[in-house]
């Protein structure tokens, strides 16, 4: 069953992601690297202070090592590496193997963390041979990338074959005077409806303040703000979308495809936002409605379709287009990141991806 | 019956060379003013007047409530305009018994073409709109889509990327939607999809004709609306 959260941490981002991770390789509060069991890449998080930075990566190549030879100390003694533990091998007494070993998972344990291996039940020198991965953090290419301006807040999604994580921003405002003439007046930008704070009529919410949805509607296409029982000035705290916020996407198209998405309201230059099918490990790139429609004010939606980013070939699931799971391309524009909170999340339209650095004017829609 | 091409002559019979074309579908019910560079007439699909005027840098498409000499009368509302003079090396027409395209190329500059259509949709929207590639000067100029039928001005929806299936571009219906309220004009559940011009995946700075289709340059520009990302196709055999 498909979940929607607001993951405080790095940790309750690995949380979220539960049954799809198949080993992690490295975590602090920062960085996790990980696989998954929705393909045979290798991810990396970078996590700060709730914006979201994805990598991915191929292959990590372990590094094997020979007879690490180690004193022992009431049978525990720790490597210097971090070992792979599936891959681990066994230990023994004699170099070479010529001695005596034990066979990994009956006489001992490692922790493949901290590298600390107990219960060997041996005594002198013990000889060791494992793999590690040498470089856990580095050589992973960016896919979706944050900016410095405000995070607003973090949306994860975790579905039965996909995940995403969507960072959006807005910038606050505080005590911004108005007048007011007839009881409506206009918001300098166009608030978030719906987080759009009180408004007062002392500075600083020291005089008597309206709460939202009971005196005043504000439309938040407009700013324009009605209905407001007061009289002079006006203070209105708010937030409003910026353009900065990005998402990631790790999933697979109806083909079994293994793709990556990421993108940002930003023009992408500076920044990598990239789309790529991790199957055939090429470069690809979004088919999206090139304009607004609706029908009976219903946002119009379909399958989001892929190509290849060198030769423009649709990417096809036998003779039909492959479509992605967990995305739809839909002919809306909202300039905000908006959701539900159950089923439904649009992502904030313009965005961009760094391979063409062209404007994509309409809404991804996540839908679970 | 089957749309078909004409070649239509830059210099001289221009506005002759169209009359032919037009006759040749059964396109003029009464040919009310003809001059060397101006055709006013009304037509079986038109609940209008119609003035097409010619110059050696451009092609404009007019529609009114009556006509005076070389000119409409009543409302009359400019389908297309130009923003940059450049002189006019091809003008091609294709026209069938309920539309009539015409697009322009020049040799001095890529993004001074135009496009006229005026005809129909699957839905039987009487329609007429003009397109223009000029990206940094559309705006000055006026280039719509007019659903006569119902007085409303509409906006394409197509791709938004050039791609391919095999080396071969793919086509849809070219579509439209309320330039006001965004609603998409309909044929029933369907979208209404304009008669005898497409939507094609692809991008290209040239006219590129072949045998039986003619594809104008992309990306090209509305008023108001900005650019339309893929190319813009129409059939004839």
């Amino acid at each position: 069953m498909a979940t929607y959260s607001n993951p405080a941490s790095l940790a309750d981002i690995i949380s979220s992601l539960g049954v799809f991770v198949s080993t992690i390789y490295y975590q602090n509060t920062t960085d996790v690297v990980f696989s998954t069991t929705l393909n045979d890449k290798y991810f990396r998080i970078n996590y700060s202070t709730g914006k979201v930075r994805m990598y991915f990566k191929e292959t990590m190549t372990p590094t094997q090592i020979t007879n690490e030879s180690r004193t022992i100390s009431s049978g525990t003694f720790t490597l210097v590496n971090k070992p792979i533990v599936p891959n681990s091998d066994d230990f023994y007494s004699g170099s070479g193997k010529t001695g005596t070993h034990w066979v990994r998972d009956v006489n001992y344990t490692i922790n493949n963390t901290t590298g600390v291996v107990t219960n060997i039940n041996m005594s002198g020198t013990v000889y060791c041979d494992y793999q590690y991965l040498a470089s856990l953090t580095t050589d992973f290419k960016v896919f979706t990338d944050y900016t410095s301006d405000t995070l607003y807040k973090t949306h994860m999604i975790v579905a039965a074959d996909w995940f995403a994580i969507i960072c959006e921003y807005a910038t606050s405002v505080a005590n911004e005077a108005k007048t007011i003439s007839g009881g409506t007046f206009t918001l300098t930008n166009k608030p978030i409806k719906r987080e759009t704070d009180d408004f007062w009529s002392g500075s600083g919410k020291t005089g008597t303040h309206w709460v939202r949805g009971v005196n005043y509607t504000i439309n938040n296409t407009t700013g324009v703000v009605t209905n407001i029982n007061m009289s002079g000035t006006v203070y209105a705290n708010y937030i409003y979308p910026t353009a900065a916020s990005n998402f990631g996407y790790v999933g697979n198209c109806d083909s079994g495809r293994d793709i990556i998405l990421g993108g940002n309201g930003y023009s992408s230059i500076g920044t990598v936002h990239r789309c790529r099918d991790l199957t055939n490990n090429v470069e690809i790139e979004p088919v999206l409605f090139g304009g607004i429609a609706y029908d009976s004010n219903y946002v119009l939606t379909e399958t989001l379709i892929l190509k290849n980013k060198s030769s423009s070939q649709i990417l096809k699931n036998g003779s039909d287009l492959d479509g992605v799971i967990g995305i739809k391309s839909c002919s809306h524009a909202t300039t905000e990141v908006y959701t539900d909170g159950s089923s439904y999340l649009f992502f904030q339209a313009p965005w961009y991806l760094s391979s063409d650095g062209l404007a994509k004017t309409t809404n991804l829609l996540f839908q679970w | 019956m089957a749309a078909s091409y004409s070649s239509i002559n830059v210099f001289d019979t221009t506005i002759a060379d169209i009359v032919t074309a037009l006759t040749a579908k059964s396109l003029i019910t009464v040919n009310c003013y003809q001059s060397t560079t101006v055709l006013i007439f009304t037509s079986p699909i038109s609940s209008k007047y119609i003035r097409i005027g010619v110059s050696p840098s451009g092609i404009e498409l007019k529609y009114g409530d009556g006509y005076s000499g070389s000119n409409l009368t009543g409302t009359v509302v400019s389908i297309n305009g130009w923003y940059v003079t450049r002189p006019i090396s091809g003008i091609h027409m294709v026209c069938d018994t309920n539309f009539f395209c015409i697009l322009t190329e020049t040799t001095s500059f890529s993004a001074a073409g135009q496009l006229i259509y005026y005809g129909i949709t699957d839905n039987n929207k009487e329609i007429a709109f003009g397109m223009y590639p000029d990206g940094s000067g559309y705006s000055y100029c006026t280039n719509v889509c007019k659903n006569i039928t119902d007085n409303t001005t509409m906006y394409p929806v197509v791709w938004d990327t050039s791609f391919n299936d095999g080396g071969k571009p793919m086509t849809q219906g070219l579509i439209w939607r309320d330039a006001s309220s965004g609603q998409l004009l309909k044929n029933g559940a369907n979208p209404a999809a304009t008669i005898g011009v497409k939507n094609v995946s692809i991008r290209n700075n040239y006219i590129m004709k072949g045998e039986n289709y003619i594809i104008f340059q992309s990306p090209v520009y509305m008023t108001s609306f900005g650019m339309i990302p893929t190319a813009i196709k129409v059939d004839f055999s």
